[in-house]
Order: structure tokens, then sequence, then C-alpha cells
């Protein structure tokens, strides 16, 4: 039994006043007798005249006893929880996203709660009534179908496991609401710890929604998010910037650690204050290669988001094809990026291969045209791009640049100041382009975006410039490279969260390839002309290991949980669902049942009866 | 009763020179050839007091006890003029009232009802004062019936003892109301002694009441001591008695009548 509100039983705190009251004898009604000479004797030798009497047992006093414990009760407005009788179908979510696993007090994680709760909604499943459980992460699991056989049912409890995955119920609440549109009446029972802003509103479905929450602790500080960014050009420095939230209901000391390829490399001690978060930065040079780890010591509730991965170096593969004539300039820019795949082709064989190029990141034309393209991401140098709107003029001499675009990815980091150019041709940009370098003689540097097709023009050919020999030349095809791939210079293709699939680049070179999981286990992987090979298997966070036979490096994949909301182990006690707030437990599978009514009731009767018994006493006496 | 010359025989005696011999049993004689006196009841004049204790508190109790103890009154002095007796009632409370002057024959007993009848009670009880007031007013014999609750706070030891200075065959009719020994009463009450205006707090229990029922049966003991010391009778009643249960079993049992 409990009490919706505890207070009421304070008006216990009225039983020491009667018991006062009986024992001060205070007020009295006037009795004439014959004599009190007897009585006198008899309340002498009783030593009744003492303020406080023994105490006696008194039918009144103890009903008013009574009457006040059933008055003080019903004000505390007891309940008890019953197992309500529904619709006869219920539909059972169970949250599995990683959050589930933290551990509650006694040990066991939220999810290992909620399944006992639902294995208890199965033994008391009322004959002819069906069940339905689904799992849910970032995808839903439908862990046993709708059936009235609670060995099956049980099986699907079992089948719902933990999981590292992000809280994404959507998929499983539609699940749930295509089986209850079945059914005049169903009965969803939601079983998780929050982690999702809002479900939507029911449509079309007539259901009793039941939000129950599992867990109650706030002990936890994890990694929410992690991201790598160049720091400064010049120095070539990486910032690994990592941001720790602290939900705890007070202030921590942290300490966050740095591990690249399992060693330890630096530390910092940061306090978090309750609720919020603090962002912690690593400096690294922009050249090391390997997989960063950071880690915050310490043990908290919640483990999976106390770690989390990031690669260091930059894109896995890169290809590139270079159509021109050797130059060794361009070449040697290109190739200061080992993870490029540079295939140089000459101009003349370009037309009868171009198919198989199809699915490079960049093609170069180096003061060569080959015909239109229609799509991929092209780099036209000293030649007008075969695109529409682009047009080539006349040879334009010493042009003098007058300025840059300092913020587009091509022409970041980049001081054009000192570039000096011979000859350069006169092009014209196209409403979709922009001109990203402009001369008094026309664009120099433009860009242009349309369909599938990229294209990116210098108006002059490298060796028509001293271009070569400025710095602003290797940064310039590694600002390519990266626009190209429209990535930062992170590597947030080679990150993902726990259950999403990672697509790994594979080698045009049909090739075996064999992928290690942070438990060790290796997957077989064949390249076989596809140009990304998607695996699913990413349930465990961590590093993944790419090795193809071909290729003398590995790649590393991290998988990290970094999810504000999964870090946020708080359980709501209400879920918003189409702008209606649903109060946890509410129309719970127990109905909460009071009897404050009742007892107020029998409180009154009581009282009655002892005014009925007073009264009765003094028409007796 | 002193020997005499009336009608109803009282004993044989054997007879001495001088005796009277018209008081000679002859047909005894003629049986046992000796000669016996046969011995007469003396008739003289019975002074019979009723004493009934007309204080406040024989205002009380349920039935109430002074009314009782006026018919018990009224029908000793009706036996008493039928028995040819003189007969004198007085009622009392902490002095004597005026009393019914001595009555004798039946046709006294108008006078013996109309007495009683006009006895209230009032004032408070005070034995030793009016019992020597009786004293110092008789000198003489009789005999006195005491109808009283007895509840003079002073106890009755120095009232009654003032019979013994007169010749007086003294019987107490002791009466109390039934709900004065049994009293049917629970709760918080303060308790007023209608005679002095004591006041006694009380919260009645079972347990109490029954140490109340203990102390009512020690006054009673205790009231038949005193009486039984100084040799007078003593005749516990209470007022739910009927007359007829009273005078023909208690009385004759208790040796009152015969």
């Amino acid at each position: 039994m409990s009490f919706l509100w505890p207070a009421g039983l304070g008006f216990l705190g009225l039983i020491p006043g009667i018991l006062i009251l009986y024992f001060l004898r205070l007020k009295r009604d006037v009795r004439v007798v014959s004599s009190t000479y007897l009585w006198k004797k008899t309340v002498d030798a009783y030593r009744v005249n003492r303020p406080f009497q023994r105490f006696q047992n008194h039918l009144l006093l103890w009903l008013q006893l009574l009457a006040v414990l059933l008055l003080a009760l019903a004000a505390s407005r007891p309940y008890i929880e019953q197992r309500q009788r529904t619709s006869g179908i219920h539909l059972v979510l169970i949250d599995q996203s990683a959050s589930m696993s933290t551990r509650e007090e006694g040990g066991r994680t939220r999810l290992d709660l909620a399944r006992d709760f639902c294995r208890e909604l199965i033994a008391g499943l009322p004959g002819g009534d069906r069940m339905m459980v689904i799992g849910f992460s970032d995808r839903p699991l439908m862990a046993a179908p709708l059936t009235s056989e609670r060995g099956a049912l049980l099986r699907g409890v079992d089948a719902v496991h933990p999981t590292e995955r992000p809280t994404r119920i959507e998929e499983a609440w539609q699940t749930a609401l295509s089986v209850a549109r079945q059914f005049d009446l169903s009965d969803i029972y939601l079983l998780s710890d929050g982690g999702f802003r809002a479900l939507p509103q029911l449509t079309e479905a007539h259901a009793n929604v039941h939000f129950i929450p599992f867990g109650k602790t706030w002990d936890n500080l994890g990694i929410v998010h992690l991201e790598t960014r160049e720091s400064d050009e010049a120095q070539r420095r990486v910032e690994i910037f990592a941001r720790v939230a602290n939900r705890r209901d007070q202030s921590v000391q942290a300490t966050v650690e740095l591990r690249v390829a399992d060693r330890l490399i630096d530390a910092r001690s940061v306090e978090i204050g309750a609720g919020e978060e603090q962002g912690v930065v690593f400096e690294r040079a922009a050249s090391e290669q390997g997989m960063a780890e950071v880690r915050i010591t310490g043990l908290d509730a919640f483990a999976s988001d106390d770690r989390a991965w990031i690669p260091l170096g930059g894109a896995e593969l890169v290809r590139v094809v270079l159509v021109g004539e050797e130059n060794v300039f361009l070449k040697q820019a290109l190739a200061m990026n080992p993870r490029i795949e540079l295939t140089v082709v000459p101009p003349a064989d370009f037309a009868k291969v171009r198919g198989s190029f199809r699915e490079s990141d960049l093609i170069v034309f180096d003061g060569a045209d080959s015909g239109p393209m229609e799509q991929g991401t092209c780099l036209y140098l000293g030649v007008a791009p075969s695109a529409p709107g682009f047009g080539g003029g006349k040879e334009v001499e010493n042009p003098t640049l007058l300025k840059w675009d300092a913020e587009h990815p091509l022409t970041r980091y980049i001081n054009f100041s000192t570039l000096h150019i011979g000859k350069a041709v006169e092009v014209s940009v196209p409403s979709w382009g922009r001109t990203l370098l402009s001369s008094d003689r026309g664009p120099i540097i433009s860009v242009g975006e349309r369909g599938g097709l990229r294209v990116a023009c210098v108006a002059f050919r490298i060796l028509d410039s001293d271009w070569p020999l400025r710095v602003s030349f290797p940064i310039f095809f590694a600002n390519a490279v990266r626009w190209a791939r429209e990535e930062d210079p992170t590597t947030a293709d080679r990150i993902v969260r726990p259950g999403q699939p990672l697509s790994i680049r594979a080698p045009r070179e049909p090739q075996s390839g064999k992928l290690t999981d942070p438990s060790g286990t290796v997957k077989d992987i064949a390249a076989a002309g596809s140009d990304r090979i998607r695996v699913a298997e990413t349930e465990r966070p961590g590093v993944y290991r790419m090795k193809w036979e071909k290729r003398p490096t590995e790649t590393l994949y991290a998988v990290s949980l970094t999810d504000p909301g999964e870090s946020d182990i708080r359980v709501p006690d209400k879920i918003d669902m189409g702008g209606t707030q649903l109060q946890a437990r509410e129309g719970s599978a127990f109905v909460r049942v009071e009897f404050a009514a009742w007892l107020a009731l029998l409180g009154l009767a009581v009282l009655i009866i002892e005014w009925l018994v007073y009264q009765y006493s003094r028409s007796r006496s | 009763m002193r020997r005499g010359h009336s009608l109803e025989f009282a004993d044989y005696r054997n007879y001495i020179q001088g005796d009277d011999l018209r008081f000679v049993d002859w047909k005894l004689y003629a049986r046992l050839d000796r000669l016996f006196l046969k011995l007469f009841m003396e008739e003289e004049d019975l002074f019979v007091y009723v004493l009934v204790d007309a204080s406040h508190s024989m205002g009380m109790g349920e039935p109430v006890k002074l009314p009782f103890a006026k018919k018990i009154a009224a029908a000793l002095g009706y036996l008493a003029l039928a028995g040819t007796h003189r007969v004198s009632v007085q009622a009392f409370d902490a002095a004597l009232r005026p009393a019914l002057p001595l009555v004798r024959g039946r046709g006294g007993f108008p006078r013996v009802t109309s007495y009683v009848e006009r006895i209230i009670a009032t004032g408070s009880t005070d034995t030793r004062s009016a019992f020597t007031d009786f004293r110092r007013r008789l000198r003489g014999t009789g005999l006195v019936f005491l109808i009283s609750d007895l509840l003079d706070r002073n106890g009755i030891l120095d009232g009654l003892k003032q019979f013994l200075a007169g010749r007086f065959d003294v019987t107490v009719l002791h009466t109390l109301a039934p709900d004065e020994e049994d009293p049917v009463i629970e709760g918080d009450w303060r308790l007023v002694d209608i005679e002095d205006g004591g006041e006694v707090p009380l919260s009645v229990s079972a347990q109490l009441l029954e140490a109340y029922g203990k102390t009512v049966r020690a006054f009673r003991g205790e009231q038949q001591q005193i009486c039984q010391r100084l040799g007078f009778r003593y005749l516990p009643i209470r007022t739910d008695l009927t007359l007829e249960g009273m005078f023909l079993h208690r009385f004759r049992e208790q040796g009152v009548l015969r």
C-alpha cells in the first residue's frame, strides 16, 4: 500500500491529544448523589484523583482513536495497485538502447528490470489475451509476434538483448501502431528510460498507452561529442575536441585521457558542474596517423559513453585520376597524401576508359579537355570546363590577381598574393558558378555545381606560373581532394554510432580483405568492383580495422556512442505524445485503486457510533 | 415482656407458699400430683417510637428512600396501634423535628398517616445531635425503630449510644436504594453531595464500580457491627423490597415481629 499524500498521516498526531484529554479529565458532567461519602472512600482507595489517571479500557477512547486512525489514513489517500484487465491486446515495447544498460541499485541493469516487468505481465496474462513484444533501439526488433503462447513470449523477452545503440523509437512505435490499428482497442506498454523527445499522436488507433519508466540513477559522466579539426595551417596541428557531460546533481572533477594506438598520450583534469558540459581539447600533429581514444577515468552507472574513438590522418582512400601529360609537380602535390590512389591517363585514352572512372573522387584535367562530363568532380587546369555555361576565350597574359575567397574549401588557408601567372585562359563563369580568385583579366579560379556535376577551374596551366614554387600549391590540391570528397579535414566518414553500418571504401582492383572488430572477431570482405561495401555488424563500440590484401596499410574505423541523449540517463516522469503529457505509470499495467473515500466513510461511521455510545451511556447514567 | 396478669399465658413455675391459689393449674396437679403456678404476660402500655430520617439524602435513590421509609413508618405505626401500644413517629435530620405525640388505639392511625405524609426530605444528617435531643426528651422505655440510610458523615456510633441511656429496644432499618448499592454509571462525572455540596470527580470504570460495591458492603458491615456492639437489632433493607415481603418475611426472620 502506498500513499498519494503521505502528509495526511500527520493527522495521527491527534491521537496523543485525545489520550491527553482522556488522561487529564478536563470536563465532567455533574451528578447529584445522596452522599459522596462512600464514593470518596472508594476513590481514596483507588487513587483516581491524580492529574493523570491510569489507562483504562474505555470504549469511547478506542472508538475515537479508531476514528482518527481511519480519517488520517483517508487523508493520506492510500492506494494499492491491482493488475488491470484491459483490451486483451498487449503490445510491449522494450527499450534496448545503450542507456538501458545503466546499472541501478542492486547491480541490475534497467533492461533487466524492464524484462522482469514484461515477464510479470506475461505471467499475469489472462487466458485469451494476446501479447506482442517489440524491442527497440535505433531500429525495432520483433521479439515475439502477437500470440497468447507464454513460452513464445518469454523467449521473445529473452531475445531483447542489451545494445550499444542510441534510441530511435519512431519505427518501433509505428510498428506497434500498425498492429493496434487492427483492433478496436489495445494496450501499448512502453518500457523505457526515455531518451526520446516525443511520440507521435495516435492516429487511427485506439490504444491505452502506458509509459512505464525504469531507472532512477543520475550517476553518469559521458563523452557526448568527439571531433577533430585543424588548428593551425602553418603548424599543421589537429585539435581533438571532446565534450564531456556531467549528468550528476553535483559537480565532479573528471580526468579525461587521450590515447593513440592504445598508448596514453595526454590527460586533462576538468571540473564539470552539475548537469553541465565541458569541452576538452587535445592537440596532435596533423600528420599523425592512427586511432585516438578519449577516455573518462572512474566508474559510473553507465559505462558505454566513457570511451570514444576517432581516427586521425584524413580520409581512408581517395581516388584521383589525372588526365594529361606527365606533370611532376602535380604528381608530387597529389602524392603527398598517402591515401590518394592516383591514376594517370593520357588524354587520348581517356575517352575509352572514362566509364571506369565514374566512381573516382576527382578527375584532374591538366590542360586537356576530354569531352563534356555529366557527373563527378572535375578540376580543369588551364582549360575551360566542358560544362554548360562555362566558356573559354582568348589567352590573357600577366593577369593581376585582385581578390580571393578565403572561406571556400578550395581556397582556404591559401595566400595568392605571391602568385605570378604568365598566361591564362579567359574563362566565363555561368550563373551556377562563382569566382573564387579574380583578376583584372577575368576569373582565375572558379567553381560551380549543378546536378551531379561539380566543376572547378584554374584558368592557367601550372607550368605557366610560379605556383609550384609557392606554399599554396600543395595546399590547394589538398583542399581540392577534401572538396572533392565533400569532407572536412576530419574523418567523419570513418566514425559511426553502434549499430549504424560502416561504409567501407573498396579498392578498384578486386581483392579480399579482413575486418577485425574490437573483440578481435575477423570478418572476410571481398572487393568486387563496387565502390563501397556496407558492413552492418557494428554493435560493439571501439576500433574496427580494415586490411585489404593488396594495400600496405590498414584503415581504422571508429564506433562510438557519443550521443547526448543516451548519456542523459535521467528518466523522465512523463513523455510528450502528440502534445499531451503521458504521465509515467499512469494507467500502467497496474491500476491504482484508491480507497480513501471508504476509509473516510468508515471513520465517520465510527464517529457516529462513538456519539451514540456516548449518548447511551449518558442516558443510562 | 414482663410477667403480669394478662390473658396471655407465659410460663409455669413451682408453687411456693403464699402464692395466689387462683393461679394454680389444678389439671396439672391432678396429673402430676404437684402444684404449679400458671404465669401470664403482664399487660402494660408499650411505647413504640418510629424515627424517620428525613434528611436530603433520603430524598434520593431509585426508588426514592423517603417514601419507602414513610410507608414502613406508617405500617409499623399501624401494627403498634393494633397491638394497643402507644406510637410516636418522629422525623429528624440534623435535629429532631416536631414529633407526633404518642397516640393509642386504631383510631389514632389517621394521625400517624397525617404526620407521616407531611414529612419532607430536607437538611443534613446528624444522628448524634438528633438522638441526643431524643434522649433528652424521653426518659423511659420502649421500642425504637430507626429508619435511615445512616449516611452520617460523622458516623452513627455517637448517635446510637444515646439510646443506651434509656431502656430502649432499638431496631435499625438501614435503608438504601438499589442504585446506591449498585450504581449504573460510566464516563467522567463530578459527583455532588446533596447535603453538604462536597464534590468528587470520577472517571467511572468497571474496576471502580467494583471497588464501590466493596465499599458499600463494608459500610453495611460496619453499621451492623456498631449495632451489634450496642445490642441493637440491625436490618439492611432496600427500597425495591415490597412491604409484604418485608413485614411477612424479613421482619419475622430477623425477630422484629413475631
